[in-house]
């Protein structure tokens, strides 16, 4: 698996692209998170909290500074959407060696600058590896979570088998390949299929799975605070 | 290296052996030899005498063997002439072989480093044959990551008294402690086919552990095999270290004649025809081949391997069975029964890469035929030479061009040949990442004292350079994770206590065997069949834009994909011949500097009328037309085109240095020019130029004014186009797997491995973002200049080009200089299967013009 590009810190504002899905209007955002309006909804996926220290852990050497900005950036998503509610859309942490006192200690604080925001945990695969998150960090877990029509769950599969469709996941880490020859680029996107959208994974230190938009009915790149369709037609 | 070596050529054998047991040890392996009737060579005698005098040193010859029993022979009779009870003529019967019991043999005494490990079976069966033969108390065993689990525990508690082995396995061997100790008894390391070996970072691998093997007996010599290159003096150093000053070189002369000659097209289109690989030559191919016993295709790349092999099995279907591919990315069962077919004289052709450049030679192959451009002279000759290894043979060369132009590499290869202008094969100095690598491997096998392991490090020729404050890095870098002033918490690798470092846990020793063995390479999938068997491996991003059902060819067979799924690829056999070709990202070998050199000079002999030899008589034509649209460039010229075609503006370059030259020059003048004002460039390069193209007219002209092409402030240019670039990127991949950063997983360890791993390129970004000062990213960056870019060939080349006339034409439509170029851009955009049909137009499409220029000019 390669990476995408362009997961730094996004700019003053945040553009969108709007689209519609089971009658429910969603914000792309550039930042990589998703805004429902009609519910003052923010939602954002597969942060991953403490993957640097699972890989100290293991005698992989990856500095630190990772989880600041991973937080800073949520801080700026959070503000610019001026949702009331903020769901995290699963994997919210890495594994078991994630969670030492500096990642629960930096998130504890996070909540309380942000102590007003309902905030929902729709539980992933990695969030396993956890019986039970601090409750300094004041999480409501749920294995999936209903907006109107649409289910919001952490992995497309359990959507599918579910038949939970229409429904938003993530999951996946999507990416897109863009640009032909020497200007070919990996990028982050948001992958809209007829009955489903997967949500890219937000905040740096992600890897990404390159999709083919083949089946997809739009794919929307994001790449420094620019977010455009890349879907060939 | 100006220094001069004593020579022991041939017949300098002036100083008497010291004692009667040297005499009898040197006699005893020459009546073996003349046993087996064959009569020991002056340079033989030579190696055995200088090791004898405890010398060290590099024995080199062109092609032709002896060089093993040179070493190994040796080794022998001076081991038995310093034992109290020699072996004599007496006790050993020279038949009736005997194997020594592993307990009671000799302990460790020879080392045999060999590059490759397919080398490591054959070259064990050459070394026993002798040992056994003479009846000493020696075991020979060979130990690479195929061997078995139990060979390898017995040889971990006792190792045999000549172990034949690898770089990663030696590595890896060191980090035992009840194994380290043992070494102590060694005598001899040889390093065999050392120029392979010598240029990589596998080879500075070789010279860590042999600093260490030193370190634990100075006595121990060392020799060095090689290959005729062009600095064996400063390759023999590398190899021994810079302190040794009593190496010897021994050069064995070349004993088989070699001839070259190249299929020509009967008819030679005015454009050259690049990009389908040049299978229009398959008919004369498949004439040359039928025509002898047996012969070696050369290919390039792995894929322009299968799809020769596919294109001689489908013109001659009745060589099926009788034919084999052979590349580095097929299963090792499929590699060695190809290997034994051929020894055995049963296939009429191997289709095969570099993969069969090394190793015992076959002596059924007759000739060797070279499909597409040599790249070196070195190359050229190696591979020739692995042809005629029967008594009285003489090495045979067919060159197949894929391009017209590549008859004119051939002819100036062969002018160099004669002058025996060889390329140099360049030692790597200082990469951070293998020392981190060493560090640990020595911690995890001995405590090691700081200041010791540093003087030893500092005595290899690769690290003699060493700051105190690179080392200070590393040592923070495996015991904190990196710089102390940047924080790495919950990170150990290597505990210091007291000055002594050492690794303590036993899961990250074992993470570090682990990752020793680690060659760096894509991510990579193995192909099987539905019902198991294996057929090798593939690269990921190439399976990843196939689908279910799609067809693919591979190990020679067409097959379709069925599912991929943990990382392994189904595949089933199938039928018909449209099927997609496997691409693997390797490294393309860039025309050595000494080839482009050639090339430039039968250039110049073209500028002046001069065609001599059947390669520039054929290509005439072709640069009559060059000359009549454009001009053909002497070495004095560099020659640029402007073109203006429907896909904008091209602007074409001729430095002719090489691929890795012109990568770094590309970037270079494109951002000069972009300078000047806002312009999007994209470009494109071959061993011969450089393609610009871009949208809006460029400014060349006054590019040219402010100096185009002008060394100054080079390297500080370089750096911000490789800022813009993805060229060290790409490098850090490497430098990421040495260092340990990427870990492959225990095999086993299943989907929880998988949350600790990371591609390079996120490491990349990490690093870049949160800790720019890490030596690593510095390391990735230098060797993208000195290697990759080429630096210093670069800022020679932009030397040598002050020193030319610059000469811009406009021709009417791309020249036939510029047209490898073009298809090269095209092969990049479209798709492999119409490739063919697109070239044909293209062709096509200038022929008319051709045409129509050539009736216009003569009425």
């Amino acid at each position: 698996m390669d990476e995408p590009r362009g997961s730094g810190i996004p700019n003053e504002t945040c553009n969108h692209q709007e689209i519609s899905l089971a009658d429910v209007t969603l914000h792309l955002r550039a930042d990589g998170s998703l805004f429902i309006p009609q519910c003052s909804m923010l939602i954002v996926s597969d942060l991953h909290l403490g993957k640097d220290a699972a890989f100290r852990a293991a005698g992989i050497p990856v500095p630190t500074g990772i989880n600041r900005d991973l937080l800073k950036q949520l801080t700026h998503s959070v503000e610019t959407a001026e949702c009331s509610h903020l769901i995290f859309l699963g994997d919210l942490i890495h594994n078991r060696n994630s969670l030492t006192p500096t990642v629960i200690d930096e998130m504890a604080r996070w909540r309380k600058q942000h102590e007003d925001l309902k905030v929902t945990l729709v539980l992933g695969n990695h969030d396993r590896h956890v019986r039970k998150f601090p409750d300094s960090w004041k999480l409501e877990t749920c294995p999936a979570y209903q907006v109107n029509a649409l289910t919001l769950v952490h992995d497309p599969a359990t959507g599918v088998n579910q038949k939970a469709a229409p429904f938003v996941c993530g999951h996946l880490h999507p990416a897109v390949q863009t640009g032909v020859a020497a200007d070919r680029m990996k990028l982050r996107c948001f992958a809209l299929y007829p009955d489903h959208l997967v949500v890219p994974a937000f905040g740096p230190f992600k890897g990404g799975m390159t999709l083919s938009t083949r089946k997809m009915t739009d794919c929307f790149a994001i790449a420094e605070n620019q977010i455009w369709s890349v879907k060939q037609r | 290296m100006e220094r001069r070596t004593p020579s022991y050529e041939s017949n300098s054998n002036s100083k008497k052996y010291v004692s009667r047991k040297q005499i009898m040890s040197i006699k005893l392996v020459s009546d073996w030899m003349k046993e087996k009737e064959r009569k020991p060579f002056p340079f033989q005698r030579a190696v055995w005498k200088a090791m004898m005098d405890g010398k060290s040193g590099l024995l080199h010859s062109p092609t032709g063997t002896g060089k093993t029993l040179a070493v190994w022979l040796g080794a022998l009779a001076r081991w038995n002439a310093q034992e109290e009870d020699p072996v004599t003529r007496e006790t050993s019967t020279f038949s009736s072989p005997r194997r020594s019991n592993r307990n009671a043999a000799e302990p460790i005494r020879v080392l045999w480093l060999t590059p490759l490990r397919a080398l490591a079976a054959d070259t064990m069966l050459a070394l026993q044959e002798p040992t056994d033969q003479l009846k000493f108390p020696w075991t020979v065993e060979r130990r690479t990551s195929d061997s078995s689990s139990t060979l390898k525990t017995k040889q971990k508690n006792r190792l045999p008294s000549c172990l034949i082995t690898t770089p990663e396995s030696l590595s890896i061997l060191l980090t035992y402690r009840k194994t380290h100790s043992q070494f102590k008894s060694l005598q001899v390391v040889v390093l065999d086919e050392w120029h392979e070996l010598m240029a990589s970072k596998r080879g500075v691998q070789a010279e860590l552990c042999l600093a260490r093997l030193r370190q634990l007996n100075p006595h121990l010599i060392t020799w060095a095999v090689s290959a005729t290159i062009g600095n064996v003096e400063q390759a023999m150093q590398t190899a021994l270290g810079p302190r040794d000053q009593n190496g010897v070189v021994v050069k064995a002369p070349a004993r088989r004649k070699l001839s070259m000659r190249s299929v020509i097209p009967k008819k030679i289109e005015r454009f050259p025809w690049a990009g389908h690989m040049g299978l229009k030559s398959v008919p004369a191919v498949v004439e040359a081949i039928d025509a002898v016993g047996s012969s070696l295709v050369f290919t390039n790349t792995r894929s322009q391997a299968e799809k020769w092999y596919s294109a001689i099995l489908h013109e001659r279907p009745d060589w099926a069975g009788k034919m084999g591919v052979h590349h580095g990315s097929l299963e090792r069962k499929t590699r060695t029964w190809v290997e034994r077919e051929l020894d055995a004289g049963n296939l009429k052709c191997v289709v095969c890469t570099s993969s069969l450049d090394l190793g015992v030679d076959f002596f059924p192959v007759q000739q060797v035929l070279q499909i597409g451009s040599p790249k070196g002279i070195a190359r050229l000759m190696q591979r020739a030479g692995r042809s005629g290894h029967y008594p009285g043979g003489k090495s045979q060369l067919v060159f197949v061009p894929t391009h017209a132009l590549e008859l004119v590499e051939l002819a100036a290869a062969k002018d160099y040949l004669k002058q025996q202008r060889i390329e140099d094969r360049v030692p790597l100095m200082g990469c951070l990442d293998l020392l981190a690598q060493h560090v640990v491997s020595i911690s995890c096998g001995n405590p090691f004292d700081e200041s010791q392991l540093f003087k030893e490090v500092k005595s290899t020729h690769a690290y003699q350079d060493l700051s105190e404050t690179q080392w200070e890095w590393v040592l923070n870098f495996v015991r904190r994770g990196g710089d102390s002033l940047q924080a790495y918490p919950d990170f150990q690798r290597v505990v210091e206590n007291d000055g002594r470092y050492e690794v303590k846990d036993a899961r990250t020793s074992r993470m570090q065997r682990m990752s020793v063995g680690t060659i760096p390479s894509d991510n990579e999938m193995q192909v099987r069949y539905m019902k198991g068997g294996r057929l090798g491996k593939i690269e990921e991003r190439f399976i990843s834009r196939l689908k279910p059902g799609d067809k693919f060819l591979f190990a020679g067979r067409t097959l379709k994909l069925v599912m991929t799924r943990d990382m392994t690829v189904w595949v089933r056999r199938a039928k018909g011949q449209v099927a997609a070709l496997p691409r693997w990202y390797g490294g393309r070998m860039p025309l050595s500097s000494e080839l482009s050199e050639a090339v430039r000079e039968k250039l110049g002999e073209a500028a002046r009328g001069k065609f001599t030899g059947p390669e520039m008589r054929a290509i005439k034509p072709l640069m009559a037309l060059q000359a009549a649209w454009s001009l053909i460039p002497d070495e004095n010229t560099l020659l640029i085109e402007q073109v203006k075609t429907r896909d904008g503006f091209h602007i074409f370059v001729y430095p002719f240095e090489g691929r890795l030259v012109h990568e770094g020059l590309a970037a270079v003048i494109a951002w000069r020019i972009a300078q000047i004002r806002p312009i999007t460039f994209s470009t494109t390069i071959n061993d011969y130029g450089i393609e610009l193209l871009s949208p809006t007219v460029p400014p060349l002209k006054e590019a040219m004014e402010r100096g185009l092409f002008t060394s100054v402030d080079l390297v500080n240019q370089i750096d911000k186009c490789m800022n813009a670039g993805e060229l060290d990127r790409r490098q850090f991949r490497d430098i990421a797997k040495i260092a340990g950063l990427v870990q492959g997983g225990f095999p086993g360890a299943g989907k929880s491995a998988r949350q600790l791993q990371a591609s390079s390129d996120l490491f990349f970004d990490v690093f870049k973002e949160y800790d720019p000062e890490n030596l690593l990213l510095k390391q990735a960056r230098q060797e993208v200049l000195e290697y990759q870019l080429e630096s210093t060939r670069l800022a020679t080349a932009l030397d040598r080009i002050a020193n030319c006339r610059i000469e811009i034409t406009e021709p009417p439509k791309p020249s036939p200089l510029a047209f490898p170029i073009l298809v090269d851009r095209l092969r990049m955009k479209i798709s492999s299967e119409k490739l063919a049909d697109r070239i044909a137009r293209l062709t096509q499409q200038f022929e008319v013009t051709a045409k129509k220029h050539h009736s216009k000019s003569n009425p």
